[in-house]
This record gives C-alpha cells, structure tokens and sequence, in this order.
C-alpha cells in the first residue's frame, strides 16, 4: 500500500532530523561530556549489557540430573531469600524437585520403565503464554512481561490466593508468616517477602537485567537445565528443542508452558 | 524531596518492577541505578535518622523495610 501524504511527510521529517544530528554542535558535546560528567556511567549500568529476548523459555533434561542433587533449589532460594519453614504445610518453594507421576499424570503409566519413574523432575513457574495467575489476579499484582516472565509485583500483592487456586501447576507458595526469620542467609541484594503475600519464580529477572543466566541454570553441574529465547533459533533452548521430542505440562489446558521436559 | 518522596518512590518502584527501566538520568545527566537498598541507601546509609526521626513524629508507618533489606541489619 502507498504511503498517505500525512506518513510521507512524517518519514520525510524524520530523516531530516536524523541526517542532522551529527551536525548540531550541542548534541555532539552532549554525547561526548556525559560518561566524563555522569558518575561513570558504565559502572552503574555493571558490566554486562542486560539479556533480552522475545520469549523466555526453559529446558529440562532430568535424565542428566544427578541422584539427590538439589543444587539449583538451593541456588535459587539462597539468591531470591526464599524462607524454609520446615513444615510441608508451609513450604514456599520457586523450584523443587516432583516425582514423574506428578508431573507428567497423563503421560505415565503402569509400564513406564524405573529409569523414567525414578527420576527427579525439577519443576518450576512454567511462564505460560496465557497464564491463568493473570487472569484473576483481582489488583494485577501478577502480570505478564512483553518478553513473556510472568512475574509478581509484591507491592500490590493482597494474599487472596486466586493465583494459587489458578495456577494448575502448584508454582504459587503463600508467607502464612513472617518469612524473613526463616530466611537461613540473606542476600542483599533481593528482598524478601512479608506475611501474606504470595511468590513464586520469576525466571530470575534482575539476573537477566544484569546480563547473568538465571541461578539455577547456573548452579546445575550437570547442564540439565538449558535457558534462552524460545524465537531465536540458535538460543540453547532452540538448539534443545529442534532435535528430540519436548514434553510441556499439562498442554491440553492451553496455558501454553514455556518449561519443556526431555524425557 | 521531604514532600513528595513517596511520590518518586512509588514511580520508580513502578519502573523497575512493572516497566523493567532499572535506571533513572536525573536533570544534570547523571545516571542512577534504581534500587532503595542499593542506591538510597548508599548516601543516606543511617536509617534511623533518615527515615524513622520524620517517619515517628508524622505517625507515618511505610511498610518499605518489612521486604526491603536495611544493609547493615543483614545476618
């Protein structure tokens, strides 16, 4: 389609200004004056340029994990001050490690060999592409990322707990108390949460802010956890996911999961 | 900034948390990262007198430091 004389004229104005700005003397001061006049910029900014994607997405590989290993739980708790409260009534959890069975209910059966039952499945938030959480979350404390992180807004956060009765994969935990003396070390450099407020993962996103992996892809010795953009074809989770068959969790509900298993 | 403090606080709680813009460039150029533990506190490191004094004699109870971690009070 031909471009109407209002859009020829905007794009006409555009260039113009663009070609001139090299020329304009204040500019060229301006872009040359900052990093010596800020409180050096790139000091603030940290060394690595953030990560950015058009969708985040997870691969497990569990068949890699190895037994009793629980290093990306404890990476992740430890980054993000998650509580332990030494009750299973009371466990907040971003990460824990299920049994097949309960991951995959549709999938298992009967004759499944012990190598595939017997093995532990970290599961984590899924960051659905229609997630539930956001749906009815009645103050949008939850809420869904332009790169796909479905991630929480604490501030807003008023415990009803609609995102945990929504959420079809049990990734919500509620602070039924203050979590903060239950935290074994705090990490400055995150908050904790307070009483009744609900968490949960959020693919480490002041981690992809600083330009590191998130803290469980990191502590996994034995690279059973892959993370990348699920649009770029030549991300970790791409070059994963083209060559063998994936499994999501429970994609007849139509969240669209982005964690994939390789079983 | 004693008046409207909470008002810069909220937008840029708001920034960060919900727009992912983690950097604020003040008037004279100066890029600032925005985080209340990592940077407000760095300057204004004594809590007791930056925000409890004022906060105690208004009757105003933010509910800032039941999340947010006071660096020197970390275990």
């Amino acid at each position: 389609m031909a471009p109407t004389r209002r859009e020829f004229l905007k794009i006409a104005g555009f260039s113009a200004v663009g070609l001139a700005l090299p020329f304009l003397p204040s500019l060229a001061f301006d872009q040359a004056g900052t990093p010596t006049a800020g409180s050096s910029s790139p000091a603030v900014q940290g060394p690595l340029p953030a990560l950015k994607a058009k969708r985040w997405a997870m691969t497990v590989e569990p068949r890699k994990c190895r037994p009793d290993c629980t290093d990306c739980i404890a990476a992740c708790h430890l980054e993000h001050n998650v509580p332990d409260f030494r009750n299973p009534k009371d466990d907040i959890h971003w990460i824990s490690l299920e049994k097949v069975e309960h991951v995959f209910p549709a999938e298992t059966h009967p004759r499944l060999p012990e190598s595939i039952t017997k093995l532990p499945v970290p599961v984590l938030c899924n960051h659905c592409e229609n997630p539930p959480c956001v749906r009815v979350c009645p103050t949008q404390a939850t809420f869904k990322r332009a790169d796909g992180i479905v991630m929480m807004d604490y501030h807003r956060c008023i415990g009803c707990r609609f995102c945990m009765a929504a959420c079809p994969y049990g990734s919500r935990s509620m602070n039924w108390r203050d979590p903060r003396p239950f935290v074994r070390k705090i990490n400055p450099a995150f908050p904790t949460r307070t009483k009744g407020v609900v968490e949960k993962c959020n693919f480490c996103e002041e981690r992809l802010a600083r330009g590191i992996l998130p803290a469980c892809v990191i502590a996994c010795k034995d690279k059973a956890l892959a993370f990348g953009d699920q649009e770029d074809p030549r991300s970790d989770v791409r070059l994963i996911l083209d060559k063998c068959l994936s499994l999501r969790r429970r994609p007849e509900l139509g969240t669209g999961p982005r964690v994939y298993y390789i079983l | 900034m004693r008046a409207s403090h909470m008002k810069l606080l909220a937008a840029w709680r708001d920034d960060v948390v919900r727009e992912g813009k983690r950097t604020y460039t003040a008037a004279d150029g100066r890029i600032h990262q925005i985080s209340l533990t990592g940077t407000c506190l760095n300057c204004h490191s004594n809590k007791d007198k930056f925000c409890d004094r004022c906060h105690d004699y208004s009757g105003a109870k933010p509910a800032c430091w039941s999340c947010h971690i006071i660096p020197e009070e970390v275990r």
